[in-house]
């Protein structure tokens, strides 16, 4: 028992390691197979451990974006912008969240359907947040013209501190902020919208064996839609 | 200064303009006045043209759907007693893409709250990708909002007007830019009114609203709101700078006042 109790103590020591040596979360999975001489339902308790570990240390354990990563706790904050001279921090515009919403409770989407919503152009913003890596190619949509759709990344989670996509409020919780008596008339407003969304819901499983390598195609024809402008 | 244009697409849409004017007029989005809105709408068009924003192509055509949905308003319905086909309201298309929109701006509202707490946190793979050199824009006023107290200012000043348009001015946005730095070193903050403090004419105005707008694309300050329709504040680069977790923490709590359980987790 004794043993055990030793190898507990290596495993917290070899977590934390790999999660101080690596740039991205890290996934129990990942753990479980690095860690592979160790009981991998114990991997768990041994996060707690070294969560409690940290306690009073100036990083903190986190899970977010589907793994484990130790981060900066909120107040050395201020040390972190000091060291790596931040002067500022630069956020996303309003137009840039509108269309990462869009796409996370969307996806796969396209970026005229993105538009459609909007009613504004969003090409420079979309290739913008292609470029942040917080969305993602996920394939083509068997429509005519072969449309890219998109989808949120990884990236997309560990930026807005979620674990996974299903932590974000459910997206009929926004049926606005109007007063109760309208919201009445509202129903079947909502109830229509239900009914678009399921076709996204089929072409997702449809989408996911066509993802082909658009990657080399994909740059040009965004360049093909010129005027991008500065998002 | 005629040369100088603004892009206001790269700000908001047309739908965001409606839902500007539904709120600031509280009308009922399920029962649109469409003239009324046309009419503001209209007004607002108008105001940018001024300004000579760079008003996309999008909010032409919403200008030409609004005036077609008035217009079909004004027909009698053909209701011949028979049990034709319920004439669909034709606003109800409009209705369902304003709702629709909707309901994705505020969800990007707690993506903003997210943002802002995570903000706070490091992990070791932060780069300077984030840095300040990024021209993204960060406005937390709606640019309608900030057009439409721009536009009472205006007003105001015409109202009272003492200008003697002697001269054509020659207003640089640059030099217009710098001096409203200027002041905001000196002070934390200042109220949008206060940035428009001693200018003489109307031009004055304007190319001080301009500059405001190009400095909330560069992110050189920080243009906010504590709560809807209270007063709108204007934060220099320098806070921005040295933004300090209370500040932060502050926000925070302010939002999640308001937004209550929308933090989650």
């Amino acid at each position: 028992m004794k043993g055990t109790n030793l190898e507990t103590e290596k495993a917290v020591n070899i977590i934390e390691t790999i999660l101080f040596v690596s740039e991205e979360p890290v996934s129990v999975k990942k753990l479980e197979e690095v860690l592979d001489e160790f009981p991998p339902e114990k991997i768990s308790e041994c996060l707690g451990m070294l969560g409690e570990r940290l306690e009073n240390h100036g990083l903190e354990l986190v899970e977010i974006a589907e793994g484990w990563q130790m981060r900066t706790r909120p107040a050395m904050g201020e040390w972190v912008k000091k060291f790596h001279k931040i002067s500022r921090s630069t956020r996303l515009s309003r137009a840039a969240l509108e269309v990462l919403s869009i796409v996370a409770y969307r996806q796969p989407i396209t970026r005229q359907e993105v538009e459609d919503i909007r009613g504004v152009d969003s090409s420079g913003i979309v290739k913008k947040l292609l470029e942040k890596n917080l969305i993602r190619l996920l394939g083509r949509r068997r429509l005519p013209g072969k449309p890219m759709t998109f989808g949120t990344s990884k990236k997309f989670l560990e930026y807005f501190g979620l674990v996974k996509l299903s932590d974000l409020p459910a997206l009929k919780d926004f049926a606005g902020k109007f007063n109760e008596a309208e919201q009445t008339d509202f129903v079947f407003a909502t109830e229509s919208a239900s009914e678009e969304k399921e076709p996204a819901d089929i072409l997702l499983e449809q989408e996911v064996e066509m993802i082909e390598p658009v990657e080399e195609d994909y740059e040009e024809s965004l360049d093909e839609e010129e005027s991008f402008g500065e998002i | 200064m005629s040369e100088y244009r603004v892009k206001l697409d790269v700000f908001e849409g047309p739908l965001d303009l409606l839902l500007h004017l539904i709120k600031e007029h509280e009308l009922n989005i399920y029962d649109i006045p469409v003239s009324t809105i046309t009419k503001q709408y209209f007004e607002y068009l108008d105001l940018m043209q001024s300004l000579n924003l760079d008003v996309a192509g999008e909010f032409l055509v919403m200008a030409s759907t609004l005036t077609y949905i008035k217009s079909r308003m004004l027909l009698p319905s053909p209701a011949e007693g028979g049990e034709e086909e319920e004439e669909e309201d034709p606003r109800e298309e409009l209705m369902r893409r304003l709702l629709e929109y909707k309901k994705y701006k505020e969800a990007a509202e707690t993506f903003r709250d997210r943002e802002e707490k995570q903000m706070l946190t490091f992990g070791r793979n932060f780069t300077s990708e984030w840095d300040a050199n990024d021209a993204d824009y960060l406005e937390e006023v709606s640019v309608f909002r900030l057009l439409s107290s721009f536009r009472e200012i205006l007003e105001k000043t015409d109202n009272a007007e003492q200008f003697y348009e002697i001269r054509l001015e020659e207003i640089s946005i640059t030099e217009k830019m710098t001096a409203l730095l200027d002041m905001l070193e000196k002070k934390p903050r200042l109220c949008f009114a206060d940035m428009f403090e001693g200018a003489t004419s109307r031009m004055e105005l304007i190319g001080t609203f301009l500059a405001i707008l190009e400095l909330m694309k560069q992110q050189l300050i920080r243009v906010y709101q504590e709560k809807e329709f209270g007063e709108i504040w204007v934060q220099g680069g320098e806070q921005v700078k040295t933004m300090d977790d209370d500040n932060i923490e502050d926000q925070l709590e302010n939002k999640t006042g308001h937004e209550g359980n929308e933090l989650g987790n």
